[in-house]
């Protein structure tokens, strides 16, 4: 279990690490583009290069976000339950998560075929769609799997991963 | 057993109700409803359909992106069945329609000439592979395009130079940018935010804008004559539910679709576009440049290879002097 985690981790930390990549890029085009506006020569393509990269931004990010426990949880009638209670809901939380994102990868891996069938592509750089939808596909199964570890890990283990970087028992 | 028969009776005029309901097909339309495509295209569609099938088939408007907000997805909505009709423009996904986007370029048909004919004229030899899993219902062109501006007055291509404008696709995108602009790609429906804000400088696009989007607000000045082409239109329905109708029901909707339909589009734009040019003409504070020949031949000289350059690029001679009628 420690192997697969640590493998996950990994493929998190990657993703997240393009994610990361992705936002500099953007940065860095919306100061060209900005900077060039101010002297008459703007970006040519910077919407194209925005959008998708923006794409590559949120999706790669989910999976630490998930790890880290970034995702907004309610938690008003946590204190009011039995320690099991919580940790079952909890784990089935990952588990519906997990189902969830691979829903997502589905829906977006049709839409991807349907983009190949049309040839679309960004409209003045012709960068192919299906490229960035494929990533989302790619970034919605690491964020998959990293939640199923995580509700069996839980269910199984009694560890939150969400609680530090080493995993701790669960509250 | 009275109430018996009663709630029996019920759920027999219930079941034969549902049985013999009229099938309505969901048109999705991303403006809102006073726009020029209702009364034109999306209205006459809905009435030919009931008058010919006896009310058994109908169609429904969903304006205002009901059935999803992005002007892009059109065409990949109704391919994925969440609307049966849709309406939007080439140019939003290019790449999709290489080839029907020549009638867009400047000089690729007469001013003069029907874009909705030249389209058809050359659909079913050279466009029709451009329409995968959907059935065309109109196919048309907007008023010849103009420059609609933030806060500058457009009279040569130098004016131009470094600015920032909005265009529909990309056939536009290279007649910006032939003329020294940057071009940026974005749907109709932000512009007006975008025009406010100066995110953009101007837009090329129809005049008929002006009043259906309300560009009239947020632009200062407008110029008239530069050759930067038309914009090109598609309404289109899920290919599988049409196959799925009954004989009567097809025959309802291609009475109904078509070359018919089409100019009934295009000449409602041409008749937005006019009257929209005349109010704005008539406000004091807003500035209408009428360009003379030979500030146009200006315009022209700068755009002269685009429409060679792209047809080439595309291989889209024949659909090109199709379009022509040659």
């Amino acid at each position: 279990m420690k192997l697969l985690r640590r493998v996950i981790d990994i493929l998190l930390w990657v993703s997240a690490g393009i994610a990361g990549l992705g936002l500099l890029f953007e940065v860095v085009v919306i100061l060209i583009d900005v900077t060039g506006r101010a002297f008459g020569r703007p970006l040519f393509g910077s919407l194209d290069l925005v959008t998708m990269a923006m794409v590559i931004l949120v999706f790669g990010a989910m999976p630490l976000c998930d790890r880290r426990g970034g995702h907004v949880g309610v938690d008003l009638l946590q204190p009011f339950f039995p320690k099991a209670l919580n940790r079952a809901i909890d784990a089935l939380s990952a588990l519906l998560g997990a189902l969830i994102f691979v829903a997502l990868a589905k829906a977006i891996y049709d839409s991807a075929q349907i983009s190949v069938m049309l040839n679309l592509s960004t409209n003045l750089l012709n960068l192919p769609k299906v490229w960035f939808q494929n990533s989302i596909v790619l970034f919605a199964l690491v964020t998959a799997l990293s939640m199923l570890l995580r509700s069996v890990e839980l269910a199984i283990f009694d560890i939150d991963t969400r609680n530090s970087d080493t995993g701790a028992r669960s509250k | 057993m009275k109430y018996f028969t009663v709630l029996a009776a019920s759920v027999a005029s219930l079941s034969l109700a549902t049985a013999v309901a009229a099938q309505e097909l969901k048109f999705a339309s991303f403006v809102p409803p006073f726009h020029t495509v209702t009364a034109s295209l999306i209205d006459k569609l809905s009435a030919g359909v009931s008058e010919g099938t006896g009310g058994d088939l109908t169609v429904r408007n969903y304006p205002g992106g009901e059935l999803g907000a992005g002007p892009v997805e059109q065409y990949v909505r109704v391919v994925q069945g969440a609307a049966d009709f849709a309406w939007g423009l080439p140019g939003y996904t290019s790449s999709q329609f290489q080839k029907t986007m020549i009638v867009e370029l400047p000089g690729a048909i007469h001013p003069d000439a029907g874009g909705h004919e030249a389209l058809w004229a050359a659909y079913d030899a050279h466009l029709a592979e451009e329409f995968p899993a959907t059935k065309p219902i109109a196919l048309w062109t907007s008023e010849a395009q103009v420059m609609i501006m933030r806060d500058k007055v457009i009279r040569t291509p130098a004016d131009l130079k470094g600015l920032k404008i909005r265009v529909a696709g990309a056939t536009a995108g290279e007649v910006a940018s032939a003329l020294g602009a940057t071009p940026v790609q974005m749907p109709i429906s932000q512009v007006y935010n975008s025009l406010q804000t100066g995110l953009i400088d101007g837009v090329f696009t129809g005049s008929s804008t002006l009043s259906d989007f309300k560009l009239s607000e947020v632009a200062s000045s407008v110029t008239v004559g530069a050759p930067l082409g038309r914009l090109s239109f598609y309404a289109v329905m899920n290919e599988s539910v049409y196959n799925g109708l009954s004989a009567d029901e097809k025959a309802a909707i291609d009475a109904t679709a078509g070359l018919a339909l089409s100019a009934s589009a295009e000449n409602a734009w041409q008749a937005t576009a006019d009257s929209a040019m005349a109010a704005y003409g008539e406000d004091s504070t807003k500035t209408v440049v009428m360009l003379s020949d030979a500030e146009i031949q200006a315009f022209a000289d700068a755009v002269s290879t685009v429409t060679d350059a792209y047809v080439s690029r595309v291989g889209g001679e024949a659909a090109l002097a199709a379009m022509r009628g040659n």
